[in-house]
């Protein structure tokens, strides 16, 4: 709890910066790509997190990699090293969740997962893209799932609100049907 | 002078007068009579006798008069004793009348209250044999429905997973696409 709201303080404050400057989507991806190679690079991750390691030698180690291999923003960078120096790189995953949920909120967009039993054409994919747009009035970025426990159907979750059709909980409410009779 | 002593000395009379006419007598008949040394000692218990008489008379009366007395009292007294103790008896006796009708009454009191025991004994049996025969049956009921849900949970449970396995099978990309379509469908009802 502690380190998500430590997160959003550091994501926000960010987004401050991205939003006078007008490239807070830019940010966001950069905060990304850096999330996905700490997660990939468990070295890298080793170097960035360690005390044994003096700052100055971490700040180091970071600039050469998010500029020359990831080519990231200044701002990003300078966000960086005020990560390291204040000893937050360990809270980097949240953050940069948290900077993804406020990039959405000024973005008005909002993330949905789909998870299917099976495979089904990508035109239904996008009929319930733009179905969840047109409910929500917002723009819906959807990542797809599959999952074959859930024997057939689909359902959709958009935070903690959840559409279900599939077979399995329909299954679930006929057995409770036969139950309470 | 009292009749006891005039009587007295009629009879002392008497007998000298008798001493003499059989002196006179026994005299007459060639006997020598009554000698001076006779008629004195005669004269000496007559006169021995007038003396006891003279002295023993008040005394003996007086002791015979408190004898009299005394024997008056003890009688009276024996009839007062006798008469309280009847009057006891007769106390005692209604005593004893009132403690066997007492002895009654608590007999039949005690028969009572045994017969009400006994009534309240048996009544309160029936009441708790019925209160125990309820509780049974709707232990029983109870077992009963707890069994007919437990047949009822076990038979949908089968029958709900040999439905998930058929539909496992069964479910093709052609049944997944007109599923989608309905949950497409259904997603116009979320606004």
């Amino acid at each position: 709890m502690i380190s998500l709201t430590l997160a959003r303080k550091y994501a926000r404050a960010l987004i401050e910066i991205g939003l006078q400057e007008r490239n807070y989507e830019a940010l966001g991806k950069d905060l990304e790509k850096m999330a996905d190679l700490i997660k990939a690079n468990k070295e890298l991750k080793a170097v960035l997190l360690s005390p044994a390691y003096p700052v100055v030698t971490r700040k180091a180690i970071a600039k050469v990699v998010v500029t020359e291999v990831l080519g990231l923003h200044k701002s990003t960078i300078d966000f960086i090293d005020l990560l390291i120096e204040r000893k937050r790189m360990d809270h980097f995953p949240e953050i940069a969740r948290s900077y993804e949920s406020l990039c959405d909120a000024v973005s008005r967009r909002i993330r949905a997962t789909l998870v299917t039993a099976m495979g089904f054409p990508p035109e239904l994919v996008r009929a319930i893209k733009s179905q969840l747009e047109s409910s929500t009035g917002k723009e819906v970025i959807l990542s797809v799932e599959e999952d074959a426990s859930l024997i057939g159907g689909v359902l959709t979750r958009i935070g903690n609100v959840i559409y279900d059709g599939t077979l399995k909980t329909q299954l679930a409410k006929v057995k409770e049907n036969l139950y309470k009779e | 002078m009292s009749k006891f002593f005039l009587g007295f000395w009629f009879g002392i009379f008497g007998i000298l007068s008798l001493a003499f006419s059989a002196n006179d007598l026994w005299a007459a008949s060639g006997g020598d009579g009554i000698t001076g040394e006779v008629f004195w000692q005669i004269i000496s218990f007559v006169l021995l006798l007038f003396l006891l008489t003279y002295f023993l008379k008040n005394p003996v009366r007086t002791f015979l008069k408190k004898r009299r007395e005394g024997i008056k009292n003890s009688l009276e007294q024996s009839a007062k004793k006798e008469e309280e103790s009847q009057k006891e008896f007769e106390n005692w006796d209604d005593k004893f009348n009132l403690l066997r009708q007492e002895v009654a009454d608590l007999h039949q009191k005690i028969s009572q209250e045994g017969e009400a025991e006994r009534k309240r004994i048996i009544a309160r049996a029936e009441e708790e044999g019925d209160r125990i025969r309820q509780q049974a049956q709707v232990v029983a009921e109870q077992e009963v429905k707890k069994a007919r849900a437990a047949l009822r949970k076990e038979m949908v449970d089968l029958s709900v997973e040999l439905a998930e396995k058929l539909l496992k099978e069964a479910t093709q990309p052609q049944d997944q696409g007109r599923l989608v379509r309905e949950y497409i469908g259904g997603m116009k009802e979320f606004r």
